[in-house]
């Protein structure tokens, strides 16, 4: 499998406000994320997993160190389309995103920037929409809709682009429950059906329980990488950095302190209820 | 509240005046307006009405929608029929204390209202039957030949629909920050103008500073989805006139051209 | 127990005399005691928004009352202003509502607009930082100056200091990491405890409601679907489920755990009940069957 973003040693400082020092946001982070996998970035607010993510599109260029999408240097700007065009972002405000009053409108946005023919725009719009299960709100007003629908079109709005990778930077953060799985599965089924890239950004860490790999950033580093079973069953660590582990394996660090034989790393509601009848 | 009011008087529906390309509607809406201000004679205002009516008509709009938006310009329409009915020198048909009527101030009275209730139903029509998308492309579209002078159409075209995009969103957030200082005991509703004035800082503030972040973000936004100016940008609905749009605009055209030469 | 909101019979309706017309609550009836820690849960549209913006008179009934203390707010709606001091309403994302140029005169607008003397504002200003956990350094900056979890607390510390009897909060911890969750809400707790403020917390997070509330109303479609305890709200999960609402994670792991055979009480809540339940089966570790 190839690799879909690489960073080395990427450091990036924001420019420093009156009086004063600039913060360095990302400090020596270096990564690669594989071509079709589901990797969930964790952090507190201020760790930097925002900021990295920015990198990852060529909207934040490295202050020191490289980003390479698919190969491609960001800081190329003769190439910026179409690194942009191969990572998509949703970002996290809803209301914000949309530029179009009217659903397939905003869909076609991007195709619309990309110069695709018409005829060709349409179908991506019709695609895309039918991807992210939004079809019936062609027509529609997108301030209209929930907030969850709302990101959908995001989604949508960036697959019409037909992109290898998907950012979410906290796209779920200001969503219900039922908005935050409406975008979750939905997410989920494009990385299975259509093996587009996805890197999910939360401070959920119960949204971490589906990827192939969580990395946990804290202070501009990267702390953490592995599987979501391996990260959390690191809890004193975790807790440290101001992060939660999911009330199940608080749970099953419980019961083992008291002397029951149960795995520290099962995520999942059935996971952790398969765990404990073991020892019935 | 807020929330009520409708905004864009967009009234959705596919008849022909809601199908004919935008450019065509906008065209003919300048050709009735000029057709307008060049007549002078009944047969002329008659032909005006008729046309009016016929397009109100086909449009499907009804005619209770149409006077409704009279409602708010009817102070004007009768404050210059007065003031011409009153001020218009000429021949006197009647003379009480200082107030005379002629008949030209008669006319001129007639005609001017005539004139103000047909442009605005004119205008109307236009906005109830096009979506105010479809408005914006026929804009961007009618004015690009001024992209040869400099003039950045493409860019003023967005900036409208990115403005009609967020009205909504930003009438919402008016509402929700208004409620919000009214639980801190803020005040809109009373004192003097100048009290009232100052009572809208705690709105005004929070709105602009929300408006800034918003508009940050959209570009961030627009930036990643490879927006980068009008150049090369395609559109999903490509604008294309049809057989009945180059019907109805010789229709307008003839209307416009004789009233101009035989009126 | 006293009461001391009581909303009867309330509808709302939006949009009235248009196409548009839509019912965000009907036929709502709920108290809310002295004292007590009120826990409010409903998905988005369930019309807990509504409902509590008629709590302090902000929206208006179309049909039924309110009553503060027994008496209806709007038998004098001249006064509507001090039923608004009283019963205090954090909006969600309240951070959007900061506008003054220092922290210190945004915390003060509310006491100011009630009239009290600079002293007695002054006062409540420092207690409601406090309160709000922030400390006294900041009341001299921009409020626009500050991190996004700090905003949010100057805007919680500015209702605060109008040291209302009642004070809701709608979704307080929206958008915050856990952490920044973790600690308002231990804040909020604090100033309930030493205050003995009535608290209404609207909140999306069962576990966040389950923790903290020592009542709960659950909302759903425009009415009261149900009311008690976390204990005996909890005891009906399927039902919450089939309602759209999500159950705290350890109350899914009890039922799945019931559903499996183990004589285990599926309302549990925490991490410690289920856990010293579980361990109560007798077999600590021991493999049975």
């Amino acid at each position: 499998m190839s690799t879909m973003i690489e960073t080395k040693n990427l450091t990036f400082s924001y420019p420093a406000a009156e009086g004063e020092r600039g913060t360095l946001a990302l400090d020596g982070v270096s990564l690669s994320i594989e071509e079709g996998s589901f990797v969930v970035i964790l952090g507190h607010n201020g760790s930097g997993k925002s900021t990295l993510a920015k990198t990852f599109n060529a909207v934040l260029l490295p202050s020191g160190g490289t980003v390479y999408v698919d190969g491609m240097d960001t800081t190329d700007e003769e190439i910026l389309l179409e690194i942009r065009r191969r990572v998509g972002m949703v970002f996290q405000n809803p209301d914000n995103q949309i530029v179009a009053n009217v659903v397939e409108e905003d869909v076609a946005f991007a195709p619309e920037n990309l110069g695709v023919p018409s005829e060709e725009i349409r179908l991506r719009v019709d695609q895309a929409l039918a991807a992210v299960g939004m079809e019936k709100f062609v027509q529609h007003a997108p301030h209209l809709l929930s907030g969850g629908q709302k990101q959908r079109i995001a989604i949508a709005g960036v697959l019409a682009m037909k992109p290898k990778c998907i950012v979410l930077d906290e796209a779920t953060a200001m969503l219900d429950p039922i908005g935050r799985s409406e975008v979750l599965s939905t997410v989920e089924r494009l990385h299975e059906q259509d093996g587009i890239t996805v890197v999910l950004i939360t401070h959920h860490m119960n949204e971490a329980e589906h990827a192939d790999r969580v990395i946990v950033m804290n202070n501009g580093h990267l702390t953490m990488d592995g599987t979501p079973r391996e990260v959390f069953s690191r809890k004193a660590e975790l807790e440290q950095i101001g992060l939660t582990v999911p009330d199940t394996v608080t749970l099953l660090h419980s019961l083992r302190q008291s002397g029951m034989e149960v795995p520290l790393d099962a995520v999942t509601v059935e996971e952790c209820a398969a765990a404990i009848m073991k020892n019935f | 509240m807020l929330k009520d009011i409708t905004l864009g008087q967009y009234f959705p529906g596919n008849t022909l005046a809601h199908r004919l390309d935008p450019r065509t509607k906008l065209m003919i809406t300048i050709l009735y307006i000029v057709a307008l201000f060049s007549a002078h004679s009944i047969y002329a205002y008659v032909a005006l009405i008729v046309t009016l009516l016929i397009s109100v008509k086909v449009s499907g709009v009804g005619a209770k929608a149409l006077l409704r938006g009279l409602k708010p310009v009817l102070f004007i329409i009768a404050f210059t029929a007065i003031l011409n009915l009153f001020y218009t020198p000429g021949t006197e048909l009647v003379h009480f204390w200082i107030f005379r009527i002629t008949k030209e101030g008669v006319r001129t009275a007639v005609t001017m209202m005539a004139r103000i209730t047909l442009l605005i139903m004119g205008t109307f029509l236009l906005t109830y039957t096009t979506s105010p998308i479809h408005l914006t492309d026929g804009l961007e579209s009618l004015l690009s030949p001024l992209k040869r002078l400099k003039l950045p159409v493409h860019e003023l075209a967005m900036m409208m629909s990115i403005a009609l995009r967020f009205i909504p969103t930003l009438i919402e957030e008016t509402d929700k920050i208004m409620s919000a200082q009214k639980a801190r005991g803020a005040d809109f509703e009373s004192g003097s103008i100048f009290q009232r004035a100052k009572a809208l800082i705690p709105l005004l503030v929070p709105l602009f500073v929300s408006a800034f972040r918003r508009a940050d973000e959209l570009a961030t936004a627009m930036e990643c989805r490879c927006y980068h100016g009008g150049e090369g940008r395609t559109k999903l609905h490509v604008l294309r006139y049809a057989a009945k749009d180059y019907a109805v605009l010789a229709f307008y055209l003839m209307l416009a051209v004789g009233i101009i030469i035989f009126d | 127990m006293e009461e001391i909101i009581r909303v009867e019979n309330l509808t709302h309706t939006y949009g009235e005399g248009t196409p548009f017309r839509r019912s965000a609550v009907e036929d709502m009836s709920l108290s809310v005691y002295r004292g007590e820690f009120l826990g409010i849960i409903g998905h988005t549209g369930s019309g807990k928004s509504t409902m509590i913006q008629h709590l302090n008179g902000l929206l208006k009934p179309t049909e039924g009352h309110i009553y503060l203390d027994g008496k209806d707010i709007w038998e004098e709606p001249k006064k509507i202003r001090d039923v608004r001091f009283r019963v205090g309403l954090v909006f969600q994302y309240p951070e959007y509502q900061l506008f003054e140029d220092t922290v210190y005169r945004d915390i003060a607008f509310g006491p100011t607009n009630m009239g009290l003397e600079k002293d007695e504002v002054d006062r409540r200003v420092r207690a409601a930082v406090r309160f709000a956990g922030l400390s006294e350094e900041v009341l001299d900056k921009s409020p626009f100056a500050l991190s996004g979890g700090q905003k949010r607390r100057v805007a919680i510390a500015g209702v605060i200091a109008m040291e209302p009897e009642v004070l809701v909060l709608d979704e307080p911890t929206a958008g915050l990491d856990p952490k920044g969750r973790r600690e308002l809400l231990a804040n909020i707790q604090m100033y309930h405890k030493e205050r003995g403020t009535t608290i209404v917390l609207v909140s999306h997070s069962m576990e966040e409601i389950a923790q903290n509330a020592d009542r709960i109303v659950v909302l759903s479609d425009a009415h009261v679907l149900m009311s008690g305890t976390p204990r005996e709200v909890f005891s009906h999960g399927d039902e919450l489920l089939r309602a759209g609402l999500d159950v705290p994670q350890i109350t899914r792991v009890a039922m799945a755990l019931k559903e499996q055979g183990l004589a285990i009480d599926p309302a549990v809540y925490t991490v410690e009940e289920l856990s010293r339940a579980i361990l109560s089966l007798g077999k600590g570790g021991a493999v049975s069957c």
